[in-house]
């Protein structure tokens, strides 16, 4: 076994362990930067590489394979300042996206907002073309259309542009048309997400939703990885650089584009694997994986040896992701969230204190207190529950 | 054998005699009840056998005391979900001490308290500490309940016994063994090849929620659990209450219709009065329709829910769900009004009309204290679009209840324009899709985007309904109720009506036919379309109000048309929507605005 370093940038910390071929495990942290995370992640290398007393060359060099976990695709969605996306779809079928198939987080609120926009609906363009349910072809592909439509979104701004026909699950050839004529009218569109190679499955909400959220975080994601391998090639290193899907598994830079979706959560699932295989070295094979940050608390079960992997009904940032997931339940209750009483109910979260000031326990001006707080300081006092016969 | 609606509606005793409980353990333990009702929910779709339950999700599970008060509810569609405890209570006094462990019920009927037949409320005993503690129960809606017409909802038929099969209360399982007679006659009454798997999900589902409920119990014990219970429901009571008391004292009335019945008996009208007096609110629907000649008729189950959830709606959605709404509301019910129909009349069409009309007038009474989210949280639709016929890919007949992804109704709130296909309250509704149907039914689905212009003008825009054309590849029949053509959703506080609804079978031949009330099984060729334009959401506010940028947006997203903008916003919009070079014209739009205030004084007056 050769020598392996494993990377995690996370919100707060960029965090790296050093495997050596005799099977030593050196860990390292530095902060996190989150203007180019890759700046962080060199600077952690040259860290590492002090500590053995040779230059971040030799060290990159001697390295056989590099592991990274990425919040880029997670913060693209939360901050939703990913690639101006367009849709090109089967014409009746412009709405999917907002149509949820129904779905609403909150069913007692009236008032509750709906998503960010990936595409907004002047970005949606329909497309006269259907396939049936076994593929066979009931309206021919329009390919003027397409041209038409490329041309809209180029108007529009957009730099991205996904593709969800029909059944194209089935049968493909529509969309990979639609492809090569995007390729033609627009050649340096940053990314193309194709339906049936991003989720190549039914039904066409999930699938667009996918291929959307694809689209939106690919070319920011690629020229992330694009970049910190010039960087890792530039000093030296020769191996592969793998990066962590939230399949549990790793691909290569090169696959990212078209399956950057599978980085959201890319982070803690590489906790939750790293967890997995230390446990089972030490012997257990079932248990709980906690990982807790500054606003958020990750859990995952683990049974016998293997983490839950979540098929369906996987929601990230309000959208839907249909592929497979490690199932990290993430709860807005971390080591900073804010504690309140609302309408006599102890509450807990999402909202964080944040590191500045930070929560009333740490001195520096705060004035509210975080969730371990309200048992030890006397911040708040336990609301009054009515009683039967009061 | 008869049941006093109005009786089992009234509030049934605390459980603890006084013990108490620490407000995190309570919480803790209303949390475990939320998830256990989810994952009841859950296992349904995961082992029910026919789309409706495991598609599209028409399944409620909650969780209830021993009297048969809800103590927790989760997923689920409210209105539905709100509609299980008159059962349960009803079952409570039947049965007496003839309840075991082990033992898992069923009932469905509107005249035992349920909301109507194609609703089964599945619901099992807790036991703890040598008594019943709680009661976990799960409700689905089944495609078919026996009677003279497939799927459920026969609209034109005299009586209740005419649609189907009523069950009062009976045990499905008797101390943890399946009855296998009663199911058998159960199925026999059915037609549905997968009846008897959903109802098995069901059965499954009420086994896991009383097991898990039993852990819950021995972790807690039974004193604690039962405490919690009752600080909850006061606490939303009280809560509920603090709300109440800061609307102003009156009486709040509104006046909805419903177009027609299926026999054309024309506008069916629902009359609400809301007092405010202090921290108490009274609902009462003295004055609605009782003509008895009627064909559309709420069971009281039915009219009881869909007040608690359109209030619940209005109020903050951060106050837990149970049984505190239903004590902190009282509710007047005339019996022999469509609302609270007289023993026997049918009801399966009435959960839908004149069920949603309560929902819809207790908004309207209620926006005049609490406009800001006053949206009613109902649909206008008439029955889902039933479409039988045999399927040449498996030679069997099928039963298509169009329970597809289609926009429609969904009204503004204050500050937020309507959005995605409903309103919030069905939005654990999980409704098919085309890839989804067109795998399972014989047709197409060319078409379901917004209708531009659809949505009702606002300060805050409703949302568009869906333009929706659905060809059949195999000759068919359809069976529907159609309302809302005449009577569309309202607006809200100046906000205009949606668009009204309007269905067309066999658009585009040489013979269409535009439904006016009901389509009794009007037969299609293949090839042939339906085409239904329905009805968008009401507007929040005045339109003249409404940001122009905001109106501009909707134009270039075509929910909104040029000409709409002009019309209902007064926004004149200069360029081209094509070459996307389209302007506000200001100066332009503010003279319209004023010309357009001016000519709407006096309005509605």
């Amino acid at each position: 076994m050769g020598t392996r370093v494993g990377i995690d940038v996370g919100g707060t910390f960029t965090d790296l362990i050093y495997v050596t071929s005799d099977g030593e495990v050196v860990l390292d942290k530095t902060p996190t930067t989150p203007d180019d995370q890759s700046t962080g992640v060199m600077t952690g290398l040259g860290q590492l590489a002090d500590r053995f007393g040779v230059s971040l060359s030799e060290f990159c060099a001697g390295l056989d394979i590099v592991v990274h976990g990425t919040t880029t695709a997670d913060n693209t969605m939360i901050e939703m300042n990913g690639s101006p996306t367009g849709l090109l779809t089967t014409k009746g079928h412009r709405d999917e996206i907002e149509l949820r198939r129904g779905f609403k987080e909150q069913i007692w609120d009236p008032a509750f907002p709906p998503p960010s926009p990936i595409a907004r609906r002047r970005a949606r363009i329909a497309i006269p073309e259907r396939l049936d349910f076994e593929g066979e072809v009931v309206q021919p592909l329009d390919e003027d259309a397409v041209r038409r439509g490329v041309q809209r979104l180029r108007t529009l701004g957009a730099r991205s542009i996904a593709v969800v026909f029909l059944f194209s699950f089935v049968n493909p050839a529509h969309e990979r048309r639609a492809a090569e004529i995007i390729r033609e009218e627009f050649p340096d569109v940053e990314n193309i997400s194709l339906s049936h190679e991003v989720m190549p499955r039914g039904p066409e909400f999930e699938r667009t939703s996918t291929t959307l959220v694809n689209a939106y975080v690919a070319p920011r994601i690629a020229s992330y990885v694009t970049h910190l391998q010039e960087k890792l090639r530039a000093t030296g290193f020769g191996g592969p650089l793998l990066i962590m899907q939230s399949t549990g598994g790793v691909m290569p830079p090169d696959y990212v584009s078209r399956r950057a979706v599978t980085l959201l959560a890319s982070g803690p699932t590489g906790g939750v694997m790293g967890s997995a295989l230390a446990a089972s070295r030490a012997g257990v094979s079932d248990f709980v994986t906690m990982d807790m940050g500054g606003t958020s608390f990750d859990v995952c079960l683990v049974r016998d040896d293997k983490p839950e992997i979540k098929t369906d009904w996987n929601w990230r940032y309000r959208y839907y992701i249909g592929l497979p997931m490690v199932d990290v339940e993430s709860v807005g209750a971390g080591g900073g969230s804010i504690a309140r009483v609302s309408q006599g109910t102890l509450l807990v979260g999402p909202e964080s204190a944040g590191s500045q000031p930070g929560p009333v326990c740490y001195g520096r001006g705060g004035t509210r207190p975080r969730s371990p707080t309200p048992t030890r300081c006397s911040a708040i006092s336990p609301p009054k529950v009515s009683q039967p016969g009061e | 054998m008869r049941a006093d609606l109005e009786a089992l509606g009234r509030p049934r005793p605390q459980l603890s005699g006084g013990a108490s409980v620490d407000p995190v353990t309570a919480e803790v333990i209303r949390g475990a009840m939320e998830t256990i009702s989810f994952e009841m929910a859950v296992y349904v779709s995961r082992t029910a056998t026919t789309p409706i339950l495991n598609q599209s999700n028409e399944r409620n599970a909650s969780i209830l005391d021993r009297n048969g008060r809800y103590a927790a509810v989760s997923v689920g569609v409210p209105q539905l979900m709100l509609s299980s405890s008159l059962p349960v209570r009803f079952a409570v006094e039947y049965y007496g001490d003839d309840i075991h462990p082990g033992d898992v019920f069923l009932a469905n009927d509107p005249y035992h308290g349920g909301g109507h037949l194609p609703d089964y409320n599945v619901f099992a005993p807790v036991f703890a500490e040598g008594r019943r503690v709680l009661m976990a129960s799960i409700q689905c809606h089944h495609g078919d309940t026996g009677g003279s017409v497939p799927g459920g909802y026969n609209v034109t038929v005299k009586d209740v016994w005419g649609e189907g099969l009523r069950v009062p209360v009976m045990k499905v399982s008797d101390r943890g063994s399946e009855r296998r007679d009663v199911l058998d006659m159960l199925a026999a009454n059915n037609r549905s090849a997968g009846y008897l798997g959903d109802l098995r999900a069901q059965m499954g589902a009420a086994d896991l929620g009383a097991a898990r409920l039993g852990e819950i119990l021995e972790r807690f014990g039974a004193d604690t659990v039962e405490a919690a219970v009752d600080s909850f429901i006061d606490s939303t009571k009280r809560r509920f209450r603090e709300e109440v008391a800061r609307w102003p004292d009156g009486t709040y009335e509104a006046d909805v219709f419903v177009d027609h019945d299926p026999w054309a008996n024309p506008d069916i009208h629902i009359h609400v009065a809301a007092t405010v007096d202090g921290d108490r609110l009274k609902i009462d629907f003295t004055g609605t329709d009782s003509r008895d000649d009627l064909q559309a008729w709420s069971s009281y189950g039915n009219t009881r829910c869909y007040t608690a959830s359109q209030i619940a709606a209005i109020t903050s959605p951060e106050i837990p769900k149970n049984e505190g709404f239903f004590e902190a509301i009282e509710l007047v019910v005339p019996e022999g009004c469509v609302l609270n129909p007289a023993f026997g009349k049918p009801v399966s069409a009435g959960t839908h009309h004149p069920g949603t009309e309560v929902g819809e007038a207790v908004a309207l009474a209620l926006a005049q204290v609490a406009p800001e989210r006053a949206v009613p949280q109902v649909y206008k639709t008439g029955i889902p679009t039933i479409m039988v016929g045999k399927d040449p890919r498996t030679g069997e007949s099928f039963t298509d209840h169009s329970a597809e992804v289609h926009a429609g109704y969904c009204g503004a709130a204050k500050g937020v324009d309507g959005w995605g296909m409903q309103n919030a309250s069905f939005g654990n509704l999980w409704k098919a899709t085309s890839e989804i149907n067109e795998s399972i039914f014989p047709s197409i689905q060319w078409e379901r985007d917004y209708r531009t212009d659809s949505g009702g003008p606002g300060q805050w825009r409703g949302l568009c309904g869906a333009h929706y054309v659905k060809e059949t590849r195999v000759p068919c029949k359809v069976y529907t109720y159609v309302v809302g053509m005449k009577y569309p959703i309202p607006g809200i506080a100046g906000g205009k009506p949606g668009a009204p609804n309007k269905l067309t079978i066999r658009d585009g031949s040489d013979d269409p036919f535009v439904v006016a009330h009901t389509a009794d099984w009007v037969p299609m060729e293949a090839g042939q379309r339906t085409c239904y334009d329905y009805g968008g959401g009401g507007g929040w506010g005045d339109p003249l109000d409404r940001d122009p940028q905001a109106v501009l947006d909707d134009v270039l997203d075509e929910y909104v048309s040029v000409e709409g903008a002009e019309r209902d916003y007064g926004v004149v919009l200069t360029g081209s929507l094509e070459e996307l070079t389209l302007a506000i014209d200001e100066k332009a739009t503010e003279e319209l605005r004023e010309r357009q205030r001016a000519a709407s004084v006096g309005e509605g007056l």
